[in-house]
C-alpha cells in the first residue's frame, strides 16, 4: 500500500522521459509482453506512453486494496497472447486501455483473443478504456483521455463482479 | 550508465544507431507532413536503398502525420521484398514513427490510432516501448530482426520534457542541438 507522498513522487516519475539506460548492448525480445508488477485481482494491460497513466491507476487501485498485474504488451505485433492469457487465467479480470478511439483499436483484438482463450476463466466483462471515437479539440482533451480515474473506475467494476 | 531521453530527440536515436551500426549503413530520412512529399519521399528513399544497397536500417521520422505515407511505405516493403528477398535484408524496412496519441496540442491529430492501423498490416513487426530503457533493448532487436519492423515512439515524453539529453558524453555538444 502506497501512501500519497510516495504516490507523488512516483507521478513525477511517470512524466519523466528521462531514464538510466545501461551504456552496453543488451535486446529485448520482440513479442514478447513484460508484467511490470505482478497482482492477483485485475489484470491491466497497456502500451507505449500508456503505461505510464496505467501504473497510476494501480497505485490508486492498490490505496483500495485491490492488486493489479500490470502487463506492458511492448509488441503489439505479433502480440504476446500466452502472456496475457496466463495472466487472466490467474485473475480473471481483464482491463485494457489505449488512447486511440475504441472501436477497432488494438484493444478489440485482444479483448476478442483473450475472451476465446480464457472464457471459462473470467469473472466479469473484460473493460476497454480507450479514447471516444471521434476527433477532439483541445478543449476536450481532459474529457477524451482513458486517464487514472477512468482506469481506476474500470477495476472497481470488475472487482464489484467477484464480491 | 548513461541518462538517455528518447522521444524528441530523433538524433539521439540516429547516434545510438551509428554507435552500433556502421554509420553509411543506416539511412536516416526526415518526412513532413505534405502529403505528395511523404509518398514520393519514402518511395524514393527506399528505391534509392534497394539500388544502393548500402543502408542496413531506414529510419523515418513523420512529424505530424503518418497516415497518408504508411501504404506507400509497406507497397514498397512488400514488393521489395518479394523479388529481391534473396538480395536484400528485410531489416532495412525498420521504420521507426513517432506515435501521434495525445501530446497535448492540436485536436484533429488527436485521433490518430497508428498501431491498430499498422497492425493490420501483415508481415510487420509492430513496437511500441513505454520508456527509454525499454526502447533501447526493443530498438536494438528491431534493427537485428530479420522481419520488417515499425518501432512506434511515444511522442508525450517529448513535450514534459523537450530540452537536453544526454547520451554518451562527447555526444552531448550533438543532443543539446537537437
Amino acid at each position: 500500500m502506497l501512501n500519497t507522498c510516495i504516490l507523488k513522487s512516483s507521478q513525477i516519475l511517470y512524466r519523466s522521459a528521462v531514464e538510466e539506460v545501461p551504456d552496453a548492448d543488451y535486446e529485448i525480445p520482440l513479442g514478447k509482453a513484460e508484467i511490470i508488477r505482478p497482482g492477483s485481482d485485475v489484470t491491466v494491460v497497456g502500451w507505449g506512453a500508456q503505461l505510464r497513466t496505467l501504473q497510476a491507476a494501480c497505485d490508486l487501485a492498490a490505496k483500495d486494496g485491490i492488486s493489479c498485474e500490470l502487463i506492458d504488451l511492448r509488441t503489439i505485433l505479433p502480440w504476446d497472447v500466452d502472456c496475457i492469457a496466463r495472466s487472466v487465467k490467474k485473475t480473471g479480470k481483464l482491463i485494457v486501455s489505449h488512447e486511440a478511439p475504441i472501436t477497432c483499436g488494438f484493444g478489440a483484438e485482444i479483448v476478442a483473443t483473450i475472451q476465446e482463450e480464457c472464457f471459462f476463466h473470467l469473472e466479469a466483462p473484460i473493460q476497454r478504456v480507450c479514447g471516444y471515437d471521434t476527433p477532439f479539440g483541445y478543449v476536450f482533451e481532459k474529457h477524451y483521455l482513458p486517464d487514472e480515474k477512468k482506469n481506476l473506475d474500470a477495476i472497481r467494476k470488475v472487482m464489484e463482479y467477484s464480491r | 550508465m548513461a541518462k538517455f531521453r528518447y522521444g524528441w530527440q530523433f538524433h539521439a536515436w540516429s547516434i545510438l544507431m551509428c554507435s552500433f551500426f556502421d554509420s553509411d549503413r543506416v539511412h536516416f530520412l526526415t518526412v513532413f507532413r505534405h502529403y505528395l512529399g511523404n509518398l514520393l519521399g519514402i518511395e524514393v528513399v527506399i528505391n534509392g536503398i534497394v539500388e544502393e544497397l548500402h543502408c542496413e536500417l531506414l529510419a523515418v521520422r513523420w512529424v505530424r502525420l503518418i497516415l497518408p505515407s504508411s501504404p506507400s511505405v509497406y507497397l514498397s516493403s512488400s514488393r521489395h521484398s518479394s523479388s529481391d528477398l534473396m538480395q536484400i535484408d528485410l531489416n532495412m524496412m525498420n521504420a521507426k514513427l513517432r506515435l501521434h496519441s495525445q501530446v497535448g496540442h492540436g485536436a484533429l491529430y488527436h485521433s490518430q490510432s497508428p498501431e491498430a492501423y499498422l497492425a493490420h498490416t501483415p508481415g510487420i513487426v509492430v513496437v511500441m516501448p513505454r520508456g527509454p530503457r525499454c526502447a533501447k533493448g526493443l530498438l536494438l532487436s528491431s534493427i537485428r530482426s530479420k522481419d520488417p519492423v515499425v518501432f512506434l515512439e511515444p511522442k508525450v515524453s517529448s513535450i514534459f520534457l523537450s530540452s537536453g539529453c544526454f547520451l554518451h558524453s562527447h555526444l552531448h555538444y550533438y543532443l543539446n542541438r537537437c
